[in-house]
């Protein structure tokens, strides 16, 4: 079947009265989700995903990525009426959006990131659908030594690109990983650091950690907090960007929609990586980069088109490889097992109404997505509006009962709880969560795969670099890290001359 | 005035605890054989010691379905994953033998013994009808050079090792089930664990490995799509749905060997009620729709009894005794 022919097979599935819905209901929820300072896509995701558990698996997926890349629209809205991120890959769209907001353009900017958002959204879907099934033909060749190449390759980068603080960042990843070592090993299958607990045995799940992570933590945080200060009350007009404005924001969503993309199909490249790198770039080469952070409208268009085409590029590596680049394609990783669909170079062949049915249903998502967040933005300013104090305990049972319901354990609300607790410390002195959480994930893919390889190999360690493959992914690797350390190195130089 | 209320709270508090440890106390006492006439008289639990939606899963309800009808009363799966099955297996060892509380199990179960730290004898529990039954077979990639089962094992034994096997996890069943084929026949084959039967297929396409020793069943879409080819499978007879692969025995192997899943009740259950249980489980698993739905999904249909899926019990749990400790799963 080829991708047009897939995409019609897909638009006939994804029409079905049932799947609408759940597509509708998954971008509902991803905007409120999106809206609400706190609660992520990822929680969010994990909250819902025993909800899915009764539906067929194409209309399961359809709901839970409409939650992603929903979330990714509503977050703009809230960054740029009180300054404060929706969800994390906002962050950026606060610096140009609130200060529009302030000099009393809301409007555009809502209009912008909106519309921005549908293109990057529907145009980075042609990049899924006909990247993906050259990329499963590829993907055939993988084993696992061009896994581990993959995964070394990507985590390099990652700390490449990644802000903040690297000696933190290593910190929590070391701990991601220990983690990740707990419960049955993938190759010899003994058991490490289960203390005889049968819950440990098949390791800490990742759905109640990250549940506890970015849920129970945000609450945590937030509890602290006394409420918004400087929502802005005035009437929001000209939601209608300016003919100007178009022709400021053209080329920074053009630029920001692919590198939003191709930033998604790195392991560890997440939407928070690709639109701070778009904010970058557009402050780069623009002609008047003094003025960006006093509301500029590229500062918006770029990152909001960023973040919006990085989930269909995430989909690539999940579906054709089985890995997910960031926490919460890990967990629709997750739901795609719990319901019976493999991921893997024969997905698309296995499974044709799954893949076809959610990327048709990601094109309709992406029109309601409009629809909600362009005429319906007024409802969503009430929702802004809400004290915290009524949402809290609502999402903590949400959060209790979804923890619950995945193995019927009171063992999963403990470790949910107890990461809470550990999340907010972590909030409170500094440390970021995704390096945790993503070393968590693919820690032990990469001891998997790379323990696998030695033994496809009968011992030798060649088998990484006599593999084409694998060998130009170590290449990439070696020079990214000469790249990064070369600056250090003319420094050093620099102060012994 | 103050303390005066203080006694009555207290008093009040000793008379609830009281009424409540009496409620309670009356709830436990066993339902004895005077209430066994009107077996089932309220809602039967199946536990399902793994996540919902896997192929355990998705059968146990299929057959609850059933029996709700054959029995009319409640039938409900609840799952209760963990410990690779551990957890509930010992729920359901644990529970009271009234007949309202099973559980479904497989021979993962017995495996344990020999492979995880700790386990669930299975002589703890009642078999009461075993319900399915997916032998293993050994899978190459269609353009492999070996025609049937006599060249694979040939070049094996020619070249020690090099015979590189796929499994579904270390100490998984399918690992036991090439690790048993490899001591019947002296070939040694190189294990190659991977994080279930579809990796471990797509593993033999991609040409990354030799052969997997997972049920044909599991390759079934792989083989239709000229990917794959299956030289024999361990049953003792053909598959319906592949009738020109042959088995083991006809190549001139004793080897049958398979994952099996059964329903069990906790040790002690009264006999009366388990053949009650029996004669309803039956019905279900000879019920056209059961078949169909097992047909559609892939799943390998037998039915055995009490009696005969406790000899297919012990039969396992002797074979694992000879083969899983030599694969060094548990250090002790």
């Amino acid at each position: 079947m080829d991708s047009i022919a897939g995409l019609f097979y897909g638009l006939g599935i994804a029409l079905q009265p049932q799947n609408l819905l759940f597509c509708f209901l998954g971008c509902f929820v991803g905007t409120l989700i999106g809206v609400l300072p706190g609660l992520g896509p990822g929680g969010a995701l994990a909250l819902l995903l025993p909800v899915t558990f009764a539906l067929p698996p194409s209309t399961a997926i359809i709901m839970l990525s409409g939650i992603y890349y929903g979330a990714m629209y509503g977050g703009s809205t809230t960054s740029i009426l009180i300054n404060i991120p929706g969800e994390a890959a906002s962050v950026v769209t606060c610096l140009d959006g609130y200060q529009m907001a302030r000099k009393g353009r809301a409007g555009p900017a809502l209009g912008m990131a909106a519309i921005a958002s549908f293109i990057a959204g529907t145009i980075s879907l042609f990049g899924l659908l006909f990247l993906a099934p050259p990329f499963a033909n590829f993907a055939l060749k993988f084993s696992s030594p061009e896994y581990v190449s993959l995964i070394i390759c990507g985590l390099i980068l990652v700390s490449f690109l990644g802000a903040g603080s690297k000696l933190k960042a290593f910190m929590m990843g070391t701990l991601g990983l220990l983690l990740g070592t707990i419960g049955t090993d993938p190759i010899e299958g003994i058991e490490r650091f289960s203390f005889g607990i049968p819950h440990l045995m098949d390791g800490v799940g990742l759905i109640p950690v990250i549940m506890g992570l970015f849920g129970i933590s945000e609450i945590l945080v937030n509890l602290e907090e006394e409420g918004f200060v400087g929502i802005l009350t005035e009437k929001i007009k000209n939601l209608f960007p300016t003919l100007k404005d178009w022709k400021d924001s053209a080329w920074p969503i053009v630029r920001g929609t692919v590198l939003g993309f191709f930033v998604g199909v790195i392991p560890g490249g997440n939407t928070v990586i690709s639109s701070t790198m778009s904010y970058a770039l557009e402050k780069k080469i623009s002609r008047h980069p003094e003025k960006f952070g006093t509301g500029v409208i590229e500062g918006v268009a770029g990152p909001e088109s960023a973040n919006n085409s990085g989930p269909s590029g995430s989909f690539i590596p999940l579906l054709s490889l089985g890995i997910p680049t960031n926490s919460t394609m890990a967990l629709l990783l997750a739901s795609l097992m719990i319901h019976g669909v493999s991921p893997g170079p024969f997905l698309i062949s296995q499974n044709p109404d799954v893949f076809w049915s959610v990327i048709a249903s990601m094109y309709l998502g992406n029109l309601m997505l409009l629809a909600l967040n362009l005429p319906l933005l007024g409802m969503w300013i009430q929702v802004i509006k809400i004290p915290y104090v009524f949402f809290f305990p609502v999402i903590f049972l949400f959060c209790l009962l979804g923890s619950f319901s995945l193995g019927n354990t009171v063992f999963d609300i403990g470790v949910m709880i107890f990461f809470g607790i550990v999340g907010f410390l972590m909030k409170k002195f500094g440390y970021e969560s995704a390096p945790l959480v993503l070393a968590f994930i693919l820690g032990p893919m990469f001891e998997d795969h790379f323990r696998r390889s030695l033994v496809l190999s009968f011992g030798s360690f060649g088998i990484f670099f006599e593999r084409p493959i694998s060998a130009a992914f170590l290449g990439v690797a070696v020079l990214l890290l000469f790249i990064s350390v070369l600056p250090m190195i003319r420094k050093q130089k620099q102060k012994t001359l | 005035m103050v303390r005066a209320k203080k006694t009555q709270t207290a008093a009040y508090f000793i008379r609830t605890l009281l009424a409540l440890a009496l409620g309670v106390g009356v709830l436990l006492i066993p339902g004895g054989p005077m209430v066994m006439a009107a077996y089932p008289e309220k809602e039967i639990t199946i536990i399902v010691p793994w996540a919902a939606g896997g192929g355990t899963d998705l059968i146990a309800r299929f057959l609850a379905d059933l029996m709700e009808k054959d029995l009319g009363k409640p039938v409900v799966v609840v799952n209760k994953p963990g410990g690779g099955g551990l957890v509930g297996f010992k729920q359901i060892a644990a529970a009271q033998p009234d007949g309202y509380t099973l559980g479904i199990t497989t021979n993962s179960q017995i495996l344990q013994k020999y492979s995880a730290s700790s386990y669930q004898d299975w002589r703890e529990m009642a078999p009461i009808a075993l319900h399915n039954y997916d032998p293993s077979g050994f899978t190459v990639k269609a353009e492999a050079p070996w025609k049937n089962m006599k060249e694979a094992l040939d070049w094996a034994k020619a070249n020690p090792g090099k015979m590189r096997v796929a499994n579904s996890g270390p100490g998984a069943i399918w690992h036991v089930a090439a690790a048993l084929l490899g001591s019947k026949t002296g070939a040694q084959f190189t294990h190659v664990p991977y994080a279930g039967a579809n990796p471990a297929s797509v593993a033999v396409a991609g040409g990354h490995v030799e052969a997997t020793s997972v049920s044909p069943a599991e390759v079934g879409t792989l083989v239709r799509g000229g990917k794959l080819r299956i030289l024999a499978i361990a049953a003792d007879n053909r598959d319906a749905l592949f009738p020109d692969v042959p088995t083991f025995k006809e190549s001139g192997i004793d080897f049958a060997f398979g994952v099996w899943r059964c329903l069990v009740g906790p040790k002690n259950t009264p006999k009366e009620i388990i053949s009650k249980l029996e004669i309803s489980a039956k019905k279900a698993v000879t019920d056209p729709k059961f078949k169909d739905f097992m047909t559609k999904n892939g799943f390998g249909q037998l039915y055995l009894g009490p009696a005969e899926s406790a000899a297919l019990m012990a039969q396992d749990e002797k074979d694992f005794e000879k083969i899983v400790p030599g694969l060094g799963l548990k250090k002790n």
